[in-house]
């Protein structure tokens, strides 16, 4: 996938690949840019100017009626849970939509087995299915949102700082979920987020935005040991980390469940 | 009270067995219980805990910010005297001049119809009984004590010309306009960049050291409170479950949630595991009856008891308490 385009000012000259199944990390502050250009790459908002090829296609330049067909496999969630899903809708019918939408020919049963099991692959109970996203915490409206997204197999999820909404102790389970997911499902993710903690362990390569330009690209570990750009190396300093603690691995503490 | 002489000047705060319920239908909810502590004097402490621990609802309890149907009990004494059922007027005194508190979204406590430059002054016409001009030289005073760049052009501004990291600062300006004893701020960075958190710890340290004021840090994140606190409090389930001075808490947390809290910590010094480290499952909400320890079903040293028998608020040391049958050991 190619996208270059240099839209007003929210982007400017943008360009850069992602190989299917990778997952490309987004790092910077609000207001850079990185949530426009995610956006921009699904015509949620319109660019001025460019290219975004999909495939062997110019996503920019399809109809409305064929860039509707493109989008079963251009996914996207949000970093307000509880916001991006219908309030009126239960669970159930919240997954249900897209297979509407995209699968018209399945049948009720076939319909029901699939939106179980992908209840079942973000870790919610099937008794989920008939209750309303009031009902559930942050983290598990997010599980909720991504598996509205996954249920149709897209190609490409683009996650618009999924996680920072959530406690920095539930942070985790989203991470490692879509971890998870891209590893069984093969898909390719777009990570947006304003925290490079968060980025590196979903990773394969990260880019880092700074005022609507892509300062840096580079390969995960060669950018968190040894970033380029003065602005990378500004965010990682940034990053809080406890006051004087020792390795982690020495103090004999329980360990995190990778849950 | 004890025997014990009473010390020189009253802590800024003191809760006794604090409790804050809600009725629902025949059921009762709690959403803090049975919450003792004490902020001294010119003291930095942080509470910790996810979302729905009760930490929120304690200090709003504080503040009498509560609503009406709120059930509260229990002893809150700030500096000295009693301020829970206070009665209007003399809480309105005390609360945003001597007793301030901070939120996490600016926007909502900033007006957004009124200049900045109105609502700081406003604060000192209405607290300090100040002249609107004397107010306003004030006002521009305290935005540069907050760091704010270019102030004399931010007096003029909206709030939504502001960014989110700029109109933190203003709120915090505005709750030290007339000097309080103390302030609670109430997840002040949660809704900015990690860039920006930074920043804005710093500005609370540095105006805490220029002042005697007392410091309450509430948040769901260790890390923020880690690099403010000198002591910490650890909350669950609408309880304390361990007290300890900062520096010990996080070189050998007792209990377990402490102890998992600080390993959720984003960092960029562990090496890079294939997981990031997070909690199982979700914290109970306030409805979910209490049998046995709170944290037990999520616990990776759960015993049998620990379903059973709810562990009492103990002394571990004269400086550190911790509510759990089988607390780490150092």
């Amino acid at each position: 996938m190619r996208v270059a385009f240099g839209a007003h000012v929210a982007v400017d000259d943008a360009s850069f690949d992602l190989a299917p199944a990778e997952a490309l990390g987004l790092v910077g502050e609000s207001g850079c840019g990185k949530s426009t250009l995610a956006r921009a790459l699904l015509r949620l908002v319109p660019a001025a100017r460019g290219v975004v090829r999909w495939r062997g296609r110019d996503l920019l330049a399809l109809s409305a009626a064929q860039m509707r067909r493109q989008r079963r496999d251009l996914q996207i969630i949000f970093q307000d849970p509880l916001a991006s899903l219908d309030p009126r809708m239960t669970v159930g019918e919240i997954l249900a939509e897209p297979l509407w939408i995209f699968e018209r020919a399945l049948s009720a049963g076939e319909r029901a087995q699939r939106i179980d099991r992908m209840l079942d692959l973000v870790g919610l109970a099937p008794a989920a299915a008939s209750r309303r996203p009031r009902e559930f915490s942050g983290g598990q409206c997010q599980r909720i949102g991504i598996a509205r997204a996954m249920i149709l197999r897209p190609r490409l999820l683009i996650c618009d700082e999924p996680v920072s909404s959530l406690d920095v102790s539930i942070q985790g389970q989203i991470v490692n979920l879509l971890s998870d997911l891209k590893r069984e499902l093969g898909t390719a993710m777009l990570f947006i987020s304003h925290n490079l903690a968060v980025v590196r362990h979903l990773s394969d390569r990260v880019m880092v935005m700074y005022a609507g330009r892509i300062v840096e690209v580079a390969e995960r570990d060669a950018l968190f040991a040894a970033p380029a750009h003065p602005y990378t190396r500004a965010l990682l300093a940034a990053v809080p980390e406890l006051p004087g603690m020792p390795a982690q691995a020495a103090q004999g503490r329980p360990d995190a469940q990778g849950g | 009270m004890s025997a014990a002489p009473e010390p020189a000047r009253p802590p800024a705060l003191h809760a006794d067995s604090l409790q804050v319920c809600y009725a629902q239908g025949a059921a009762t909810l709690a959403a803090v219980r049975d919450v003792s502590f004490r902020v001294s004097e010119h003291e930095r402490v942080g509470i910790v805990g996810e979302s729905g621990a009760g930490k929120s609802q304690a200090f709003l309890a504080v503040m009498g910010l509560l609503p009406k149907y709120a059930r509260i009990s229990g002893s809150v004494r700030f500096e000295g005297r009693e301020i829970l059922g206070l009665e209007p007027r003399a809480l309105n005194r005390v609360r945003g001049s001597r007793l301030t508190m901070i939120f996490q979204d600016p926007m909502s406590s900033l007006t957004p119809h009124m200049k900045i430059g109105a609502q700081l002054a406003e604060v000192l016409v209405h607290h300090a009984g100040l002249t609107w001009r004397a107010a306003q030289l004030a006002a521009l005073e305290m935005l540069d004590r907050v760091r704010i760049p270019d102030a004399r052009r931010r007096l003029r501004q909206y709030p939504h010309e502001l960014s989110g990291g700029m109109r933190q600062r203003v709120m915090i300006g505005m709750s030290l306009l007339c000097d309080p004893a103390l302030l609670i701020a109430d997840e002040p960075t949660s809704a900015l960049d990690v860039t920006v958190q930074a920043q804005i710890i710093e500005l609370l340290r540095a105006l805490h050291a220029q002042s005697r004021m007392s410091i309450v840090l509430i948040s769901h994140d260790m890390g923020v409170v880690a690099a403010i606190a000198q002591r910490i409090l650890v909350m669950y389930a609408g309880r304390i479950v361990e007290s300890a001075p900062a520096g010990k808490l996080l070189r050998q947390a007792r209990h377990p949630y402490s102890a998992l809290l600080i390993r959720c910590v984003p960092s960029l010094r562990e090496p890079r595991g294939e997981r990031m480290a997070c909690l199982p499952g979700q914290a109970p909400g306030a409805a979910d009856l209490e049998r046995g320890c709170a944290f037990a079903p999520r616990c990776p040293r759960a015993s049998a008891r620990c379903h059973e028998e709810r562990p009492p608020l103990r002394a571990l040391e004269a400086d550190a308490q911790v509510a759990c049958h089988h607390p780490l050991e150092p």
